[in-house]
């Protein structure tokens, strides 16, 4: 079985890294397992499941690979309460107005969503969660090679200026400079298990910032700039 | 390990490019005002975000319309000792579509390209995926675009105006 492999693997990778390093696993730095080329081990072991199953050591090498991965994160704060932020990532309709256009989707768990930009390369994301106004998450079934297995998760805090800015001092300035923020949201945006930071990674990044801004300004104004005039100035 | 990167189009020439993220003007016009800044190497430029905090970087390499390397020597203790940097690549659409191919969407949707630059940002060495990484990371996109904006039409949306401006 091929989970069985993954986890002899890891099992040897855990003795060597134990036996070079003359320390416990867990005190290994995610840095020296990059340089003893042991992700692809590691890689293995996460994608077939064998990592659930391994004795605690090698599950927290596991752990930092899975934190040494790239991920893309974004906090956003919406000046819209999170029933509406929720109705715009989970309706066709909403999807529609700061994603891209073309979007076919119902908010049901286990259902594929469907992205299309422009005639030639759509993509499609399975529904794994929904936990109205406070959660969504999409697993990439089908697009560009470096999407497919990614997890995508959306999550939602809701609060009024005082509120959030108790519990996100990260977030201070946005807060701050909100305009109506009464019942407002702060959007916790991942994009993770990236194989790489790749270009493709980079432009991703700045291009979700975009479209979240497009998300933060239909939410808001009634007017998202979905594709493709989500790098557009002007309206 | 944890790293902001960005990719962004910007229908301008790299010179300009280069010239926002080292004089002391073109910063103050999309990250933040009042910023003390020179085009020196080891120098360190002081940028003030409001009258109660500031960050400083020393600025570690410069390489005319191509490259800026900065080491976060001051600022918040998330920041202190990441590096960021900037890469400027410069092209037309054509050369660009074609070196670039991550970037086919932006580069397809940027008017006047003739003489454009794409700009690679990395804001690297954080040690966790912390609430601050996720809100820099989108806080960055949003400064990012303010420098798009002003080398594409002079105005630029600096602090604290980059979320709404």
């Amino acid at each position: 079985m091929e989970w069985l492999k993954a986890r002899r693997e890891l099992l040897a990778v855990e003795k060597e890294l134990t036996r070079h390093h003359k320390v416990h696993p867990n005190l290994i730095h995610w840095n020296e397992l990059d340089k003893g080329g042991h992700f692809a081990a590691l890689e293995r072991a996460f994608h077939t499941g064998a990592a659930r199953l391994l004795p605690q050591g090698a599950r927290r090498i596991t752990g930092k690979w899975r934190r040494a991965m790239p991920n893309i994160r974004h906090e956003v704060v919406i000046g819209a309460p999170a029933e509406k932020v929720y109705g715009a990532i989970t309706s066709q309709e909403g999807l529609s107005a700061w994603w891209t256009p073309d979007t076919k989707a119902k908010p049901e768990r286990n259902s594929v969503a469907r992205f299309a930009f422009g005639p030639n390369y759509f993509k499609e994301m399975k529904i794994t969660d929904l936990e109205p106004a406070r959660q969504v998450k999409w697993t990439c079934i089908h697009g560009a090679d470096e999407w497919v297995g990614t997890a995508i998760s959306f999550q939602l805090h809701p609060g009024d200026k005082q509120a959030l800015l108790n519990s996100r001092p990260e977030a201070t300035d946005q807060i701050q400079q909100q305009r109506n923020l009464d019942n407002g949201t702060l959007l916790i945006f991942s994009h993770d298990n990236w194989r790489e930071h790749t270009p493709m990674f980079a432009e991703c990044n700045y291009t979700w910032g975009q479209f979240l801004r497009s998300l933060k300004l239909l939410c808001e104004t009634g007017k998202g700039r979905p594709w493709p005039q989500q790098h557009r100035s002007e309206p | 390990m944890p790293n902001i990167r960005h990719e962004v189009v910007i229908g301008a020439p790299a010179e300009k490019v280069y010239g926002a993220i080292t004089s002391q003007e073109g910063l103050s016009a999309w990250w933040t005002p009042d910023v003390k800044a020179k085009p020196e190497r080891d120098s360190v430029a002081r940028f003030p975000f409001g009258p109660d905090y500031f960050k400083e970087m020393k600025i570690t390499d410069l390489e005319p319309a191509k490259l800026v390397k900065w080491t976060c020597i001051h600022g918040e203790a998330e920041w202190v000792g990441t590096a960021i940097s900037f890469q400027l690549l410069p092209g037309d659409k054509q050369t660009l579509s074609n070196s670039r191919p991550e970037a086919k969407n932006q580069i397809q949707q940027q008017r006047n390209l003739d003489n454009g630059t794409l700009l690679i940002f990395s804001h690297d060495g954080w040690t966790e995926y912390t609430p601050m990484f996720a809100e820099c990371s989108y806080t960055w996109g949003q400064f990012l675009r303010s420098l798009k904006l002003l080398c594409e039409t002079g105005k630029g949306r600096p602090f604290p105006q980059q979320w709404n401006g």
